[in-house]
């Protein structure tokens, strides 16, 4: 999600809320003697409202599972309210402990708080930058799923097409120190090319291979199509280099795919920690 | 730019049509590693509610020092359930979650004043849980009365507008009167006592200053009580002269030495009786000395009074003779013991002095306690204007804008109405503990 002009409203409703809160909090704690508390009534309000605050943060991914609800409001506006209400949450939480840490479970509390937090900012980051890095640097996007498929088909394709180059027949065969780059010997380097490095590429994209490398990858295909003995299936290297191109595209899309998305296996984890320590939390301080 | 290799056209080759009904890998391992955190966190919530020791966890912060030993008993204290929810309820007069009678099983905590008109629970001043003294009670707990006072009695109070001492706290009561002076009686002058040249124990120049004779006490809190024996006997010794005629050295040296031994500072029957026993003592000693009495300055009689009747040279008599001498240059004399003490007109039916209790203050300040020892890197005289105080009236104590001077803006001495005042009047404490060691044990 990009923060454009339609969060402005958000902005400045959460800024303007969370000024009333910190001015009211200092106001009522020079009033109060002795100072407010998290126990206090005014301190259980401001603790009641973080809560509150964030229960709707978190409902966020409930409401993924009712995308029929429609009656629930667009989910661009729940997005919207996920990340500033959700840190407007803090500052009522900042209110309610009195810029305090408190005991160990409050200061756990706190940590994971600060956990969900960070991890949401970053990922709000990531939501912002990296769509745009994919327009630029993935042109041939595909749906994220389907890439394992794709590279399975094109791995296919690439078969096909180095089988093709041997059936195109070559000049004579020369018998002379050219022998490694005429007839056989080119098309057997094209085959060494494609078996030791671009099949192994094209099935499994993300692993270390030379042809990550853009560059590297380039100049080898360069110094095949070079070769004398390959000028006639020249364009079989250029549909190769073709697939190479968009198997790269498609590794480079998963890898910043998982950028976008690995932040989650942060931040859903600690959300959760963060309910289950502040139930606890709720029901030992009322208890006592 | 779509990809060349991928036609819109033959989608279905490119493309696998269900692929959305498959598992996605990162939504997996999302919802694995927050079940676990879920199902750890469970767990260890768990873990620490049943493994018993471990209510300092939940504790918002630890309990006061002198509580310590209850870290781990919440019970002790939080005697019923749920009281952190009840207090949220409307018309909770006392919004704290300990209520009273779990302080007064082992505390008194007496009331502060009879005329007050709202009791504020124990747990509402001294908080709990901030791992600080329980002592440490904001300004905003007394002021929440003082600031606009009311009575049982609906009479005023001086104390009745007070929001800080800073800002409004009365002129301490010593002052606000009709500023009666030092009651005490014995007359001193501090402005000669503080003099540069005065003479000490052997005519000796001395110069003293404040803690010379007012000393700390053992909690460096207040001062000793003043006596004449630390005080004053060093430089001012009871000391008494025999009559005689004194040709033999050792008959003078005996009674120089008697002389030089001072007489108790006691009542003064008491003060005759000693002398009269040393006499008597100094006589059988040297039974020369009956034959001093001859010539002796002491059958002078004093003006306006008839000489006394020569007495046989007994021992009783010359013994007599000097306690007469040595009792009328103590209780008669100026330099004896009305140099300090005020004597009443009247004489006993035994002839003695009576002389005015001391009536030296110990604390001027009766409602307030004070510390000397926080204060020591003053000088004594920037509070207590001894230097200047000439006559045994003057009241030594300062006034609140001394205080102020520290206590109060610009400086950044405390200003905490506790510092100075307590709540509880201790004198009405009733409090005696009736638990046996084993019943407090069990307690705990």
């Amino acid at each position: 999600m990009l923060i454009d002009s339609s969060h402005r409203p958000w902005i400045i409703g959460a800024s303007v809320v969370a000024l009333a809160a910190l001015g009211s909090h200092w106001w009522l704690d020079r009033q109060t003697p002795g100072g407010l508390t998290g126990g206090s009534p005014i301190g259980v309000a401001y603790g009641l409202a973080g809560a509150a605050l964030m229960v709707y943060a978190g409902l966020l991914s409930a409401l993924r599972k009712v995308p029929a609800w429609t009656w629930l409001g667009p989910r661009k506006r729940w997005m919207r309210g996920h990340i500033w209400l959700s840190l407007l949450s803090a500052v009522f939480i900042l209110c309610h402990a009195n810029y305090r840490w408190g005991g160990w479970l409050e200061l756990a509390l706190w940590l994971v708080l600060i956990g969900v937090l960070v991890t949401g900012i970053f990922g709000l980051l990531l939501q912002h930058l990296i769509p745009r890095m994919l327009t630029v640097r993935v042109p041939r996007e595909a749906p994220y799923e389907q890439i394992p498929y794709l590279c399975k088909n094109l791995t296919r394709q690439a078969d096909e097409i180095v089988v093709s180059a041997w059936s195109v027949s070559s000049p004579e065969q020369e018998t002379s120190i050219l022998v490694t780059q005429m007839g056989p010997g080119a098309k057997a380097q094209l085959q060494d090319f494609y078996d030791q490095r671009l099949r192994p590429y094209l099935l499994a994209p993300g692993l270390p291979s030379p042809l990550r490398n853009p560059m590297k990858a380039r100049a080898a295909f360069s110094r095949l199509r070079a070769l004398p003995g390959l000028v006639p299936v020249r364009e079989h290297i250029d549909k190769l280099e073709d697939i190479y191109e968009e198997g790269r595209q498609l590794a480079e899309q998963e890898r910043l795919h998982r950028w976008l998305h690995v932040w989650l296996l942060a931040h859903i984890p600690l959300s959760v920690a963060l309910l289950v320590l502040g139930v606890l939390h709720a029901v030992m301080s009322l208890y006592y | 730019m779509p990809s060349p290799l991928r036609d819109p056209k033959s989608l279905p080759d490119w493309l696998e049509l269900d692929y959305y009904q498959r598992p996605r890998p990162l939504r997996r391992w999302k919802w694995l590693i927050a079940v676990v955190v879920f199902l750890a966190c469970v767990a260890i919530v768990g873990a620490v509610f049943f493994v018993p020791g471990n209510r300092l966890l939940y504790q918002a912060g630890p309990v006061s020092p002198v509580h310590n030993m209850f870290n781990n008993e919440c019970g002790v204290c939080h005697t019923d359930s749920f009281a952190g929810a009840k207090r949220l309820l409307p018309g909770d007069a006392h919004p704290v979650s300990v209520p009273d009678s779990a302080c007064s099983q082992c505390h008194s905590g007496p009331w502060h004043q009879e005329q007050q008109t709202f009791t504020p629970a124990c747990a509402s001043c001294h908080r709990e849980h901030r791992g600080e003294s329980l002592l440490h009670v904001a300004d905003g707990h007394c002021t929440n009365c003082h600031a606009d006072l009311k009575r049982k009695d609906g009479q005023p109070s001086p104390f009745q507008n007070i929001t800080s001492f800073a800002k409004d706290h009365p002129e301490f009561a010593l002052w606000r009167g009709t500023g009666a002076p030092d009651p005490g009686t014995i007359r001193f002058n501090h402005q000669l006592h503080l003099k540069a040249d005065l003479r000490g124990p052997g005519g000796k120049p001395t110069q003293l200053d404040c803690l010379n004779c007012h000393r700390y006490d053992e909690q460096r809190q207040y001062f000793q009580p003043l006596s004449y024996e630390k005080n004053c006997k060093e430089c001012h010794p009871l000391s008494v002269t025999l009559s005689g005629d004194w040709k033999d050295d050792q008959l003078k040296q005996a009674a120089q030495t008697f002389g030089q031994e001072a007489a108790p500072h006691r009542e003064p029957a008491i003060v005759r009786s000693v002398l009269h026993d040393r006499l008597a003592q100094l006589a059988e000693k040297y039974p020369a000395l009956l034959d001093t009495r001859q010539g002796t300055s002491a059958t002078r009689p004093f003006p306006g009074k008839r000489p006394p009747e020569a007495d046989p040279a007994t021992t009783a008599s010359w013994v007599n003779e000097q306690l007469q001498t040595t009792t009328r240059q103590l209780f008669d004399g100026a330099a004896g013991c009305r140099y300090c003490h005020q004597v009443s007109q009247v004489r006993t039916p035994a002839g003695l002095p009576e002389y005015a209790p001391s009536a030296i203050r110990q604390r001027w300040f009766a409602h307030a306690r004070f510390r000397h020892d926080s204060h020591r890197q003053l000088a004594c005289v920037e509070c207590h204007a001894a230097p200047g105080s000439a006559t045994t009236g003057d009241v030594l104590m300062p006034k609140i804008d001394t205080c102020k001077q520290c206590h109060g803006p610009p400086a950044v001495a405390s200003t905490a109405c506790v510092h100075c005042h307590g709540y509880h009047d201790w004198k009405h404490d009733g409090y005696r503990g009736k638990m046996t060691i084993q019943e407090f044990l069990r307690k705990k």
